[in-house]
């Protein structure tokens, strides 16, 4: 080693990497957060519907069953075959649970958890995603 | 190895005027040809003033460093021509020369320039990160910068703690004597 470096120096170098973890841990933190997050339903068949997380319990489970002319939101988990697509929001995650297209892409996509992220079944011409969260900027760029 | 050696020059002093006055013109002019040099991203500078802020530390008192920090900021970023890098640098500065000369002071046997050098640039950073979030609102924009940056301030520190031990060491063989 070279003669500059002495013991201690090796904290120095450990700090940045402390700093460059707690960065990492706030900027996941801040993609989980769910203030004022809503699932967004966009279908080409049917209206939009939107629902808000604010007022979900953990253990509450909804069922969402989308048909050609409805959204139906339920309790209970619904019969597979007289509906189209059916999704459940279960602890601030949202799934695809069950869809009568042929390709079956949509069930087997990842399940949504941040905000920004979506499910989509073409066949069905369905998009759903979550949507709001706090405004992280109300500039976009700013210069001197 | 310390310039000003008897009592009176350390408090008042015509010596200690000029010191101060001509390690301020050289970090001026380190300052003015830094800003020429190619960034590769946005506040990572190289920090060669830092060099000046050190070896201020080894030669006088952290007072005078404090002294030398303060105006070199102000007059950096007017020479150059960006008045608002006023802001970044002069917080940064202060936060680093805070760190420094409290590690200088008191753990010097066991902590090499380099520490010093490396602890002084990821305290400049945060300084200056801590500024931008303050003034764009936004915690978001600390963290997206501060990794990369951390990674630049420990590469830029070693390298400045490598030329302040190497000059250190040229400036204690010269052996100034001056005479009041």
């Amino acid at each position: 080693m070279n003669k500059a470096f002495k013991l201690l120096d090796i904290t120095a170098y450990l700090f940045a990497i402390i700093i460059v973890i707690l960065t990492s841990i706030g900027m996941w933190s801040m993609a989980r957060n769910t203030d004022g997050v809503s699932l967004v339903i966009e279908s080409d068949n049917t209206e939009n519907k939107t629902i808000d997380f604010e007022n979900l319990e953990t253990d509450e489970i909804i069922w969402l069953a989308v048909t050609d002319d409805n959204i139906f939101q339920l309790d209970y988990k619904p019969e597979s075959d007289i509906y189209d697509n059916i999704i459940r929001i279960e602890n601030k995650t949202i799934y695809m649970e069950y869809a009568n297209c042929p390709d079956q892409l949509c069930t087997k996509t990842k399940p949504i958890i941040n905000v920004g992220q979506t499910i989509v079944c073409l066949p069905n011409k369905l998009l759903i995603k979550m949507a709001g969260g706090e405004q992280l900027n109300e500039v976009d760029d700013i210069s001197h | 190895m310390k310039l000003t050696t008897s009592r009176t020059d350390k408090i008042i002093g015509v010596k200690r005027l000029v010191l101060i006055a001509v390690f301020i013109s050289q970090a001026l002019v380190i300052h003015y040809i830094e800003s020429f040099m190619p960034i590769l991203m946005p506040g990572a500078k190289l920090g060669l003033s830092n060099i000046i802020t050190m070896m201020v530390l080894i030669l006088l008192s952290p007072l005078d460093a404090f002294i030398v920090v303060v105006i070199r900021s102000i007059l950096g970023s007017l020479l150059v021509g960006n008045v608002i890098g006023i802001m970044y640098s002069l917080t940064g500065g202060i936060l680093s020369w805070c760190i420094m000369s409290i590690l200088y002071t008191n753990f010097r046997k066991n902590l090499s320039f380099i520490g010093i050098s490396v602890y002084g640039a990821i305290f400049f950073n945060l300084g200056q990160i801590s500024v931008a979030a303050l003034v764009y609102s936004s915690i978001g924009l600390a963290y997206t910068y501060l990794p990369m940056l951390m990674f630049s301030s420990v590469v830029t520190g070693t390298f400045i703690g490598f030329i302040t031990y190497y000059l250190s060491i040229k400036v204690k063989a010269i052996k100034i004597r001056v005479n009041v």
